[in-house]
Parts: C-alpha cells; structure tokens; sequence
C-alpha cells in the first residue's frame, strides 16, 4: 500500500495545477442511458478526501497565534473571513473560475471523532473511521477503530441507484502512497479501499461500455460472464449453509458483489468511453490524479455511476524543490504536515518556516488543482442536462481527517462544498459557524456544528429526508444551518 | 504492519505505560510479559519432560487417540479466511504450471470487497488468455470438438479435485454444471469449457478455506478437521500453495489422522524449497522489511545521497539478498537454530555491502561470497544492513524505532500508541540551538533524551529509549560508526534489555547474544508463527495450543521444530464449534 511516490518531473507538475493541460476531449463523450432528457436532471455526488490534512493553526479549541512551536498560519482560510462572499484564500487559488460555485464551510467538527477519541480530538484510528460515517465505533482507542455504519458516500450511492440506476453504485478512485486507513465504510466493518491504477479503473469502469452496438467480442465476453454468475450466484448462496453465522457476513457481502457485477452485465452503458487512460498505479501522483479526475468525468457524464470518490493520500510531492536538510526530514507526507508544530517562531526548525510554508502550498495546491480539474470537466457548458451543468446537478465535497495535521485536530475540519446539487445549495459564499465569529481577530473556536449534519444536509440536497445521519455525538440533529438557497 | 497488543497493554497509552514504568520501578517483570518469565521457568521446568514428549506430541490432547479436554477443548475457531494474494497465485501457478502467471487480485480486507470480486473474475480471465503457459495438463478431452457431457464430468471431478482441494461434492458440481450448461447453451463447447474452469476458480470453495471438520466421539463441540482440511491448512501454511499429489495421497489414504503420518509429511514439506518462500516471506513480515505504520518498504526506502553515496536500488536488493541467504543458510543447513539467527556473523556479501560491514569481500557487485563479520560488531539479524535500514531515519539511526521493534516484536511486549500530537519529526542529531538560541551540537541519543523527557513521554521512553540505543553504532544503512555521521559526535552504546534478560548491555552484539538465550524471545518469534498459522491475533490463540508450541520451541530452539508442533498441536488439527458454527 505504501508506495513511494516517483514523479515524472516539475513540468508535468505545474500543468496539472492549473488545469488547463489536462486538454480533455469532454465533447466526444455522450451522454449514457442516465439521462435522456425531458425528465428531471440527476444528481451526482463527488467525495474527494485529502489524507493528513492542511495548513492551518486550528487547536481543538482555539487558534495558535504563531508565537509558540506552532506555526500560526491558516491558508484553508479565505482571505477575507469576515466576507460572507466568498474570497479565496492561498490554497484554493487554483478554483478561482469556479468561485461561485464554491460554497466554504468553517467550524463543522468532526464530533464523532472528538468525542470518542482517546485524548478528546483526533488520532490518525478514529479519525479515519469517522471521517466520513460520522459513527459510533468500536475500539476507538485501538490501531483499527471500527465504524458501526457506512460512510456517507455510500448512503449516497445505495439511494441514488435506486432512482437513478446505474451500472456502477459508486466509483473509487484512490492516488496511492503514505495514508492511515481508508476512511470509507461500506457498513459495520467493511472498510473499503479504491482503485489506484487509472488503467485498471478504466478496464473496470468501461469495460461494457461502448459507442454503438457491442461488438461480437463483447457479447462473448457478456455471455461468458452471464454464464459464470448463472453458477456462482448459486454456489454462494449455497455456501451460506456452511458458516456460521459469524462468518454469514462475509459470504453475504461475495454473494452482494456478485450481484453488482450481474447488474452491470444487464445494463451495458452506451457512450463513447475516455481515451488515454493508460497509466497504472506505480505512475507517479502527477501523473495518476489527473487520469483519476479525466475517469470520474467520463463516467459521470457516460451514466456509468452517480457517485465518485478520489481519495488522495498523504502524500509529499517529490517533484517539488525543496532544501536540505528538510528534503530528508520530510520523507513522507506525514511528516511534512507535522512540521506544523516545529516552525513556528520558538519551535526547533523555526529557521525552516518559510521553506515549510511554501512546501505545504504547493502541496496543497496541487491537490486542490486535482478538483479544478474535476469542476473543470463538470462544468462544461456543452454538456447540460436540463438547463444546468453535470457541475450545477452535483455536490461536491472535499474534506479530511484533520484541519491541522501536526496536532491531529478533528475539530474544524475541512469541509469545501462545490456544485450547488441541482439549484439546492446557494454557492458563492463563505459560512463561519464558531460562535467566536464576530470578532475578526479571536483566536477562540467553538462550534455546534457537526459532520453529522453535514452529511445530513448532504443526503437532503440529494432529495432524501433524513433527519439525521451518524451517531449521537451531535449538538444537534438535522442539516447545517443558512445552506440552502 | 505493527501488531496490537498481545499482553494487556492493550487499554491505552497512560494505563499500559503506567504500568509497564511501574513494574520497572519495583522490578515485578511479569507484567512485562504477562505470563512470560513465570511460564519461562514452567518450560524449563518441563524441558526434559518435553525432550520425550515429541513422540506423543507433548500435548494434553495427545494426537495419536486422546482428544483434547478440558480446558484444553475449548480451541476457538478462526473465522472464515480466504486465499490471501499470495496463496492465490501460488495455487494458479501451481494448479497450471504456469510459474509466470501475475495476478490483479490483492485483496487483504478480512470481508472481500468489490474490488477485489472483481479481480478474481478478471484473473480467471487471465488464465483463460494464457493457455499456451500452461504445462499442466488441464481439460481431459479436446474442447475444440463437439459437446461432450463425459469430458465436462471429468474435468470437474479430476481438476475441480486438485483447484478445490477435495473430492467435489454434489454442491459443488451443481454450481459448476449451472454455468457450464448456460454457457454451452449459450455459446458452444470450447467457451462453456472456459466459462466453467472460469468459475471453478471463483467459486466459495476455491477462494475460501472452509473448514467443516468431523465430530469427535464425546466431544458435541468439538470438531476434527478432516484429512483433506488438514492436508490444504498445513499446504497453505508451509507453502503457500495447495498440497502437491504426494500430500493430497496421503489425506486419502487417511495418514494425517496420527501425529506419525502428519510428521511424515511435515519433514518432507519442510524440505521442499517452497518452505523457504514462505519462512521468507514470515521473516519479512516480522522485520518489517515490506513496510510499516511509519516507514517505507526497504526497496522503497530513501537516505540522504550526499551521507550514503552508495544507497541505491542495487544496494537495497542486496541488503534483500543478504538477509534471506541468512535465514535460508540457518533454517535449512544449521538445524532451523533461533540462536545462530540471532547470533551468526556469517554474511553473504557482494563489493557494496562487504564495505557497509567494513570487512574484505568480492571485487564487484555481482559476485557474493560468504564472509565472517567482526565479532565485536555484529550478531545475527538484527546487526544487519536491511533491518538497520528500514529503521532509521534518512539520515541517522533511529533508536526509538529499533527500541520499539525489539520490545513488540522480538519480546511481545506491547506498548500503547504515542499520544496524537506527540513530535514525531526525525531525530538525527547535528547542529542546533539551544534553549538560549545559542549554536550546540548534539547527538541522537542527546536529542532522543531531550525530546523524551518530559514525564508522560517517559512512561514509555524509559523502556524503549535503553533498549534502542544499544544500536547506536549502526549508521542509516547499517554501517558502523564509532563517530555518528551527522553530529561528528562519539557514538555511546550502553543500553538496558527488559523482561527475562533485564540488565545493563553495551550494544547490540551483547543485546542480541542476551535476546538469544531469552525464554521470552522464543515465546514470543513461537507465538508470531501460531497467528500466522492458526489466522487469530495473539490474544485469541488457544492458551493449550500456545503452551505447547512454545514450550516445544523453547526446549529446541528449532525452527523446524516449532513448525513441527504448530502442525501436530490440537490448534492446528481441531476446533471447537461453541462460538456459532
């Protein structure tokens, strides 16, 4: 799992954050058999989670002002946190075309996390596995905390198939290296991680998916197939007699996947798949994000899923000029983000402030060029379904594990919103839920709002009415407040 | 990937810590390892005992009539494994005598996910592609000719015998017949042919290792694996793979049943050169050497050029090389003895790593030659380059994170994680400023104990920090250093072992001379091997089954041995059915 990231050169670095030499060939795909018009627009969901967090002087309940270890810098911030529209601070630079589609959420904790953790924020078990289920967990002290419900995205994507079916529930898109855990959840115990070869993902995904009337060789391939889940289906279902009812989950979730895969067979997806799609996992970040990104377009455009997730490790980006001795020191990811806690101006490497600023950036940057990349694809004014881009039928979520890595804080997490799911959220804007947030200058953080109720909200701009998602470590039930249009 | 806690330290970093410094300050060590120095003493106590029990398996149960009792019966049943990557393409190779096939599939999450359903079918496929590798022979008739309902029975009787590792059952062969008949209904013989091979190689009973067992006489929840359960559990653990024609006879004619015909084939396996693919890839594990919580695999593991010039991929392959030549070299021609693992100075070296241990060696990189390493520097795996390597920072050593290995992994002593903010930045050493800003320079250990030092870090770092810097005068790569390479300053190897060997040691010579003669030491490398075996984390093994396999090892110091009583242990051969089944 951990794999040294190799990169391809700075180049091909700095095309991909600005997103303009991803150069997609977007007409050339046609729309699937999800919409065909006439009928209401569907509505997609993105997840797009960054392992390890950002640059940000977030404690648990307040803000270092920079004179400690600690450096005292929020660049997640917008440049103006006092402007209710939205100006966008050092890391999300890269969306500026896409400002006003953007909605910025400030002081949504992760209170799951917080309020089960073993030293009362974060740690890299419960984080992960709250991250995004919002949960009650078990062993949350332990190495392999355990949600006790699915994620999020999931939810979506179950809900979502039911009224606008698709060959794939949801699509798991993951750039490799250096991470804690998959935080995404199936259900209880099931984590599930993501494909890290965009080849892969591209012979998965696109697979029955062809321009026209299949060919020969892709009938055979479906009847050979057919053929295979006509006996498997079977013998799993008659394997469940021959384990326990312990193990009952296990051969359940086979005899599930089988199921998915018998789906996909019957529903083969007409539409021009993507082209260039030729690298594997072992390519360097550079080089696997924005293959990533080009796959979640075409299938969210083909009908292929209603749902993507790409999930970016935490990973340092190699290709990046950075000095000695920090280039040594910083290794991994992780590393890097927890230099936070050493350059400030009493800390060990205060010395290597500036260095280390500019290092995160960079990073940070990089990740968010990977959603400009992907807002970029959906927001193609030549392809609208109903009056709306397949951006403005979307909600987008980018978010983490931590705000700040170094400290581990799951309080005020990263929650950035684009796409407006389809006229439901009014974007543009920045919200500041600390209840400290009147005055400009506090560093003091509280906050009654919760991943739970952002993911609630989230489920209702995809036209559920849940009144709640996750566990009970809520201030409250229900959606965040002032979101909607 | 670091294991959790396997002697009550499980509850968290200030209670586990708490105790382990308090057991430290009033010298009670049993809590170190929980049962472990009281149990020590039992084993030796029972030594001679055991020195003739190997006849009759050394167990409560016995293996040859008795079955176990008591406390001793109450063996809990692994939960349903899968074939893990690995088996997975062993068993094709192997099944088609196609030693270059390379699966997709590398799913290791305890509930398979869609991912990695998917990759079986897109390797069954694969296998299809690649029928002009095979050198085994496959389908029993010429599948290109007409519909032949003989063949298609022959094929699932005969190879369906060997990919699902027993005679089919009428089960089985149904599941088979749906996608063959669909498929022949379908498309004609040739693919129907295909599309049932195809799914013989997804279905439940060649993915998974279902192990229903037979009841045992008096015992209503207990239950004994039968002949052909026990021939794939002891193929998968030696090898990786699934029993070979001489193995699988033997479950037929009914061998395995005593301890005598289980040993027979045992010794035969351990033999085998698979068995040395498996111990190294255990070896591997245990080191860490694939990777871990906080560092790279050692071919992916980056050092400062400008400090070790010659660290590169040739240099990590070798370093590679040279610990499995080790272990192959004691397991197979010194007896499988624990001791010489810990102890040998033997190296097998190329030009690179022969300077590395600063001893004569072969004129270029491509010739290896055994050579002897110098007595006062080195002492079996833990003094050598790929175990240093992977510990160590970029630039220096890292004596918290050897410190941590030789307490969790080579004593089962387990320490709780570290709090989430703790400063986990390298420590290498060099230039720095004091509290007053003024210029210092300072060693690791200096800075070790500087960044250590405040109460609550202590709890643990009294432990860990004596036990890791007995390895202070290894360099990143391995090398030897009497200055460190960074701070120029002298290096200061006195350090402190814990447990059963408790006591002042002057580096890691001494260390692991001390670690070689510790009871607790092999109870612990005896208990790695027992999960590894019996698929459960070390608090779930059947305390019977540990008992005896570790008393088995300590008495021995075989590795051989130790394999051979996991294989002969109750553990091994029965479960018990009170959790469900």
């Amino acid at each position: 799992m951990r794999k040294q990231l190799r990169h391809s050169g700075r180049r091909a670095f700095l095309r991909g954050i600005g997103g303009t030499a991803l150069g997609l060939p977007l007409l050339e795909f046609t729309h699937g058999h999800l919409w065909a018009g006439g009928s209401a627009a569907p509505l997609r969901f993105v997840t797009m989670f960054e392992h390890g967090g950002t640059i940000s002087n977030q404690s648990h309940s307040s803000r270092y002002d920079g004179t400690g270890f600690e450096q005292g810098e929020d660049w997640w911030r917008p440049a103006d946190p006092t402007s209710t529209d939205l100006v966008l601070g050092p890391i999300h630079q890269p969306l500026a075309a896409f400002r006003s589609k953007l909605l910025l959420l400030e002081g949504v904790d992760n209170k799951a996390a917080m309020a089960q953790a073993q030293y009362g924020s974060g740690g890299h078990g419960i984080s992960n596995a709250t991250a995004l289920t919002a949960a009650t967990t078990t062993d949350a002290y332990g190495e392999n905390p355990t949600p006790q419900g699915p994620s999020i995205d999931q939810v979506i994507a179950e809900r979502l198939a039911a009224r606008q079916p698709v060959p794939f529930p949801l699509m798991h898109l993951v750039v490799e290296g250096h991470q804690y855990g998959s935080p995404f959840y199936r259900g209880m115990g099931e984590r599930v991680g993501g494909e890290g070869s965009p080849s892969a993902a591209f012979a998965t995904f696109f697979a029955g998916v062809s321009g026209g009337e299949p060919s020969a060789a892709q009938l055979r391939q479906i009847a050979m197939r057919t053929s295979m889940l006509d006996g498997l289906l079977g013998s799993y279902e008659q394997a469940k007699g021959r384990v326990s009812a312990k193990d009952l989950q296990i051969i359940e979730a086979h005899l599930d996947h089988l199921r998915a895969l018998e789906y996909e067979l019957q529903h083969p997806v007409v539409c021009t798949p993507p082209t260039g799609i030729d690298a594997d996992g072992n390519q360097p970040g550079d080089v696997v994000g924005p293959l990533h990104v080009k796959l979640i377009i075409a299938a969210l455009r083909c009908g292929v899923t209603n749902v993507a997730n790409l999930e970016i490790a935490d990973i340092i980006t190699p290709w990046t000029p950075i000095g000695d001795p920090m280039e040594s020191a910083f290794g991994i990811g992780h590393s890097l983000g927890h230099f936070a806690r050493d350059v400030g101006e009493a800390g060990p490497f205060a010395v290597q402030r500036e260095t280390w600023l500019a290092e995160m950036l960079e990073n940070r940057q990089w990740r968010i060029g990977l959603m400009a990349q992907l807002l970029e694809g959906l927001d193609d004014p030549g392809f609208l379904e109903g009056d709306r881009t397949l951006l403005d039928n979307a909600a987008v979520l980018w978010t983490s594990e931590f705000r700040e890595p170094a400290n581990h804080v799951s309080s005020n997490v990263q929650v950035l919103l684009a796409g407006s799911a389809g006229g439901y959220f009014a974007t543009g804007r920045f919200i500041d839920y600390n209840l400290h947030a009147s005055d400009p200058a506090t560093l003091e953080y509280e906050s009654n709002e919760s991943t739970h109720n952002l993911f609630t909200s989230l489920l209702q701009a995809m036209g559920e009415s849940d009144a709640h998602f996750g566990s009970g470590d809520a201030a409250h039930e229900g959606p965040l407040p002032d979101l909607t249009a | 990937m670091r294991r959790g806690n396997h002697y009550g330290y499980a509850s968290g970093y200030a209670s586990g810590c708490a105790l382990l410094a308090a057991a430290l300050g009033t010298g009670c060590y049993s809590g170190l390892g929980g049962d472990g120095s009281d149990d020590g003493a039992a084993a030796a106590d029972g030594g001679s005992d055991g020195a003739s029990g190997a006849s009759d398996g050394g167990s409560d149960g016995g293996s040859d009539g008795g079955v176990p009792e008591g406390e001793c019966a109450a063996i809990p049943a692994a939960g349903l494994r899968r074939l893990t990557p690995m088996q997975y393409r062993n068993t094709i190779r192997d099944l088609f005598g196609d030693p270059e096939f390379e699966p997709s599939y590398a799913d290791l999450a305890p509930i398979t996910t869609e991912l990695g359903v998917r990759a079986l079918r897109s390797d069954a496929e694969q296998v299809l592609a690649r029928r002009g590798d095979w050198t085994t022979p496959v389908f029993p008739c010429d599948t290109s000719g007409a519909a032949d309902a003989a063949c298609v029975e022959a094929f699932i009787t005969d190879f369906g015998r060997r990919a699902l590792r027993h005679p089919v059952t009428d089960a089985e062969r149904a599941g088979l017949r749906a996608t063959y008949d669909a498929a022949l209904a379908e498309l004609g013989f040739a693919d129907a042919m295909d599309a049932t091979l195809a799914a013989m190689l997804q279905s439940p009973s060649f993915v998974y290792h279902f192990e229903a067992g037979a009841p045992v006489d008096g015992s209503p929840n207990l239950r004994r694996l039968d002949d052909h359960e026990l021939a794939a559990r002891l193929s998968y653990l030696l090898w990786d793979s699934l029993p070979d024609a001489t193995l699988f006879a033997a479950a037929d004619a009914g061998e395995l049943g005593t301890e005598a015909g289980l040993r027979t084939q045992v010794e035969r396996m351990l033999a085998d050169a698979r068995t040395d693919t498996k111990l190294q890839h255990f070896v591997s594990q245990w080191l860490q050497l694939d990777g871990g919580l906080l560092h790279f695999p050692l071919e992916e593991t980056t050092k400062d050029a400008e400090l070790f010039p010659q660290f590169g991929p040739a240099l990590q392959a070798a370093m590679r090389t040279e610990i499995e030549a080790l272990v192959r070299r004691v397991f197979f021609e010194q007896d499988g003895d624990f001791a010489a693992l810990m102890q040998s100075r033997d190296a097998y070296v190329n030009r690179t790593l022969a300077e590395i241990y600063g001893v004569p060696g072969p004129a270029d990189d491509d010739t290896w030659a055994w050579v002897e390493l110098p007595a006062d520097q080195r002492a079996g795996l833990l003094t050598r380059s790929a175990f240093l390597t992977v510990y160590g920072t970029s630039r220096a050593q890292s004596p918290i994170r050897r410190g941590v290995f030789v307490l969790e992994e080579v004593m089962c002593i387990a320490l709780s994680d570290p709090p989430p903010n703790v400063n986990n930045t390298p420590v290498d050493g060099g230039e720095t400023v004091d509290e007053d800003g003024n210029p210092i320079v300072r060693t690791v250990r200096e800075e070790t104990e500087l960044r250590t030092g405040g109460d609550s870090c202590q709890n643990c770092h009294a432990v860990i920090n004596p036990v890791g810097f007995a390895f202070e005068h290894y360099d990143a790569q391995g090398g030897w250093q009497d200055d460190e390479l960074v701070s120029g300053l002298p290096v200061d190897a006195s350090g402190q072992l814990f447990g059963d060997v408790e006591g002042a040691v002057q580096g890691a010579v001494q260390a692991s001379e001390r670690l070689a003669t510790s009871v607790q030491v092999r109870e612990c490398f005896a208990d790695r091997w027992s999960e590894l075996a019996l698929g459960v984390e070390g608090d779930a093994l059947d305390p019977c089954t540990q008992r005896d396999v570790r008393d088995r090892f300590v008495e021995t110091g075989d590795m051989r041995e130790l394999l051979v009583a996991l294989v002969t242990s109750d553990g091994f051969r029965y479960f018990s059915t009170e959790e469900g089944q």
